[in-house]
């Protein structure tokens, strides 16, 4: 299973390599391979699923914190896993088409696929801190993807604001997810799910629950963080239709899926998400309605469907998560075949405005086919699965203990909206006068894809009992254990006289109402409009952003101020404080200052030592300064050879070299720098001020270093093991290369960006030179 | 610098130098020295010679790039950390192999990688000033 996941990434880091743009279209069918191989794999695993069976892989990593990559294959991953890999499969084909011979595509296919294997380590993962490593990389990639027209502006800040949100909402995420552990002493979802009260009894479960719930909304799209989806759609279309109407979004709901049967089945949990779901259903669906560019009309529709699914996961009902499972299936498909279809009229027509296109049923009749069948599933008409969904909710909440006339009103409502919409997207582009240009047929590689999901909606909607036993059921017993297995029920799309059938007859007379009179509700909509976007979220976000640059702003007007030595009497400063107060607060009290017996050669390099730093007082000019700053540096070197430290003593020979010769080349190619003599006395007193206090705290931390008894065990073990274990005679460079290899390894790898930063600063030909006095 | 004294002295100089940053370089697993004081030496030398002959000739004599340099080394560096893997050790474990009484290992790839690392760092910071920046 491991490898299932890592194929997307290792896939990716090669396609750059791979693929032309000019051969864009073939590689589109290469690459499709991919998916569809992980998605028949997947499928083989059908047998076991049904049975209710749960596929394990792990693999021990961090131990220690309770991290292990472990994955789970169960019914409500498996259907997820069908659902990234089934619809990616058909996304790679169809940006084949939609791209043409696009420069960057082999960057596309890359993220995409990324994407595509971070979406699949999601809802395979068993461990939480896995599962929020491929949250953070679904938003990373999304980030990429929503971005990838880079060059526009739009695309950017819509990139950057999904991250921000997404990522912020994944802190949260995070934060509940060490609640967890902090109370339940494992990371593991087996462990958790097995003990299914665990959480609920817990103190702090008001806590976890809201903090897992903003780490979901935000990733799914709920009120108030709402507003990075319709601005995601600056997107192309193909990632439209994967990330944000299958997959991404899909994310949050997996995870309320997933820790149902551990949070859900309280009041609290009830309220909180039924308010804020039904209450972003309709928001969505008033938005939606407003919105003549179909894209954006289809965004607004997934964060309603996005509202629907949260509202359905909070109840307690086994009607509304049955709804809940087919509606995440259904609208998959119909939202990514009707994104297909929007791309494809785009491409033909140049447009995806409502107002301005008309009579492409004789022009595109496939389109139109994939169109008809997909949004009447949107709409809940019967026979398709969208009616199957819709009657299961009005069960379901005509059954409802608290405020059932309440939500069946919202459902309702929304219901109508949204089968207005579809009637909109059915009836506007399509029928009407004939369009003045000639308009084709969508390329096929391009309704491909749409076609096979409106006939796959079909089939599903005619043999129901082939979709509740593999796909839903398996998924329903996981997310709610104690639901009863209803093997042999009948399961009917057929209308039947219920009570749920009346209220389905009025939601349709309601849409059609709603659709005769859309000008006046469209008027409506963006009165309301109007309301949220000088008071809403969005508004709310800006200022946010805003605010960070001021303080930002201020704060580096205020401590960067460009100047060298500004910068270094801070930080001596601050390391002489801290130093100074730590000896205070020392247990083992100041250190006595005794004069050592010293022999006469270390003595005598010693008052070398202050001669040089007393002449680097006293010189007139930089010049003489640095050879005398150097002269002192050679002189520390003779001492560390005195006290057996060769390797020491070399390296700071040669680094001193280095240092002269390097600044000294400074001073030869850089602007003129000002003379000693400009200084005031007030500077040269802060910065005696500063050089003594420094001195003073690191003599004092030495003395107390040198007063305290040694602890020799950790020279011991490594001159023991140098030749044995590290195979070398020089203990410095066992130690180096061997024993802490992973220190030497920062340190270069920090030399090497030191050097790339220097010569990216001294490459640039603005006329700024730094000031360093 | 036109001296002619430097420029012919330079010359002998940045061979010995060289020669002797490479003895270093090998001797520092059993007796002082090492990967980066061998790299220091080289571009000590590197140094040297520059400012005698200036930065053309330097590019000259020095064929690769420079940041060709400083990949090697970081590859050199990455590849002897993840061999261990190979023998599904933890990331950076030593493995060694026996040649008669001399053992041949990945911390001396590590090393070569510092080395080359510190050359290519201080190769590029040399060469930028001495082209004059800013």
């Amino acid at each position: 299973m491991l490898v299932a996941i890592c194929s997307g990434f290792v896939l990716s880091c090669i396609i750059p390599w791979l693929v032309k743009p000019s051969k864009n279209r073939l590689w589109s069918w290469i690459l499709a391979i991919l998916p569809l191989i992980l998605f028949v794999y997947f499928l083989h695993f059908l047998p076991q699923v049904m049975q209710g069976e749960k596929i394990f892989y792990r693999f021990p990593w961090f131990e220690a914190v309770g991290v292990s990559l472990s994955f789970c294959l169960d019914g409500l991953s498996w259907l997820f896993a069908l659902l990234i890999t089934g619809i990616g499969t058909l996304i790679v084909i169809y940006s084949g088409a939609y791209f043409g011979a696009h420069p960057e595509i082999d960057r596309f296919y890359s993220y995409l696929f990324i994407f595509m294997a971070s979406m699949l380590g999601l809802v395979l993962s068993n461990n939480l801190i896995v599962l929020f490593v491929f949250w953070e990389l679904t938003s990373l990639s999304s980030f990429l993807l929503i971005g990838f027209e880079h060059q526009k502006k739009g695309a950017r800040t819509a990139a950057f604001q999904a991250l921000f949100i997404t990522v912020a909402g994944g802190l949260a995420l995070l934060a509940g997810f060490i609640l967890i552990w902090v109370y339940t002493d494992t990371f593991e979802l087996d462990v958790l799910l097995a003990q299914q009260d665990i959480l609920r009894q817990n103190t702090h479960y008001l806590a976890i629950l809201s903090l897992m719930l903003i780490g979901a909304f935000t990733k799914s799209a709920q009120f108030p963080f709402h507003i990075w989806l319709p601005k995601a759609m600056e997107a192309p279309t193909p990632v439209s239709a994967y990330l944000h109407s299958a997959t991404m979004v899909k994310a949050g709901i997996y995870l309320l899926a997933r820790m149902h049967p551990l949070l859900a089945e309280t009041t609290v949990y009830f309220v909180i998400l039924s308010s804020v779901g039904g209450f972003t259903m309709l928001l969505g669906a008033i938005q939606a309605i407003r919105q003549t560019d179909m894209k954006a009309l289809l965004a607004y529709t997934t964060i309603m469907a996005l509202g629907s699914l949260v509202f359905l996961l909070g109840s307690n009902e086994e009607n509304s998560i049955k709804a809940a499972v087919v509606f995440l299936l259904s609208h998959a498909m119909y939202k990514a075949a009707l994104f297909m279809a929007v791309g494809d009229i785009q491409k033909r027509t140049q447009t995806r405005s409502l107002r301005k296109l008309h009579g492409l049923r004789k022009a595109m009749p496939v389109t139109f086919g994939i169109v008809l069948i997909t949004a009447a599933s949107m709409s809940g008409l019967p026979p398709l699965l969208g009616y199957y969904v819709k009657e299961l909710v009005y069960e379901a909440n005509l059954a409802a203990p608290i405020a059932s006339q309440i939500l069946v009103g919202t459902v309702m409502l929304s219901n109508m909206m949204l089968a207005m919409l579809g009637m909109l997207l059915i009836i506007k582009p399509f029928f009407g006068k004939e369009p003045a240009v000639t308009v084709k047929e969508a390329d096929p590689q391009m309704w491909f894809g749409g076609i096979l999901l409106a006939v796959m909606t079909i089939i599903l909607s005619f043999i129901p009992l082939l979709l509740y036993q593999v796909l839903i059921e398996p998924a329903l017993s996981i997310i709610m254990p104690t639901h009863v297995h209803e093997k042999a029920h009948e399961v009917s799309f057929w209308p039947a006289l219920t009570p749920s059938f009346a209220l389905s007859v009025i939601t349709f007379f309601g849409a059609i109402i709603l659709y005769l009179s859309r000008n006046w509700v469209r008027q409506g909509s963006t009165a309301l409009n109007a309301l949220f976007s000088r008071y809403g979220p969005d508004y709310l976000y800006y200022r946010i952003m805003e605010g960070i640059a001021i303080i930002a702003c201020w704060q580096t007007r205020w401590i960067q101020c460009g100047l060298l030595r500004v910068y270094l009497g801070i930080t001596f400063l601050t390391v002489a404080t801290v130093l100074l107060t730590a000896s205070f607060f020392y247990p083992g009290g100041l250190p006595y200052i005794t004069l050592p017996r010293v022999d006469w050669i270390s003595a005598f390099l010693s008052l070398s030592v202050l001669a040089c730093a007393f002449s680097t007082l006293m010189v007139r000019t930089y010049f003489s300064g640095l050879v005398f700053l150097g002269l002192l540096g050679m002189t520390n070197a003779l001492i560390f050879l005195i006290n057996a430290a060769p390797d020491v003593a070399m390296t700071q020979v040669l680094v001193e070299t280095l240092i002269v010769i390097i600044v000294a080349l400074n001073f030869y190619k850089q602007p003129p720098i000002p003379d000693l003599e400009k200084d005031t006395i007030n500077s040269s007193l802060i910065r005696a001020f500063i050089a003594v206090s420094s001195g003073v705290a690191v003599t004092i931390l030495l003395l107390n270093v040198v007063q305290n008894p040694l602890d020799l065990s950790v020279n011991d073990y490594y001159l023991q093991n140098s030749l044995p274990l590290g195979k070398g005679g020089n203990v410095v460079n066992a130690i180096l290369v061997n024993f802490r290899s992973l220190d030497t390894l920062g340190e270069i790898l920090v030399v090497g960006i030191a050097a790339l930063g220097v010569y990216g600063l001294l490459k640039r030909k603005s006329g700024r030179g730094e000031k360093q006095s | 610098m036109n001296s002619v004294i430097l420029k012919t002295t330079s010359k002998f100089l940045f061979v010995l130098m060289l020669i002797f940053s490479i003895w270093v370089l090998i001797r520092g697993h059993d007796a002082p020295g090492g990967g980066f004081v061998a790299g220091l030496i080289t571009s000590s030398a590197f140094s040297l010679y520059v400012i005698a002959h200036g930065v053309e000739r330097l590019r000259k004599v020095v064929v690769l790039e420079l940041s060709a340099l400083l990949c090697t080394g970081l590859i050199c560096v990455t590849v002897s950390s993840i061999t261990a893997w190979l023998k599904t050790l933890p990331f950076l474990t030593a493995c060694w192999v026996p040649l008669g009484s001399f053992f041949l290992g990945t911390p001396l790839l590590f090393d070569l990688g510092i080395y080359l690392v510190v050359i290519g760092s201080l190769l590029i910071i040399v060469i930028a000033l001495e082209e004059g920046g800013g």
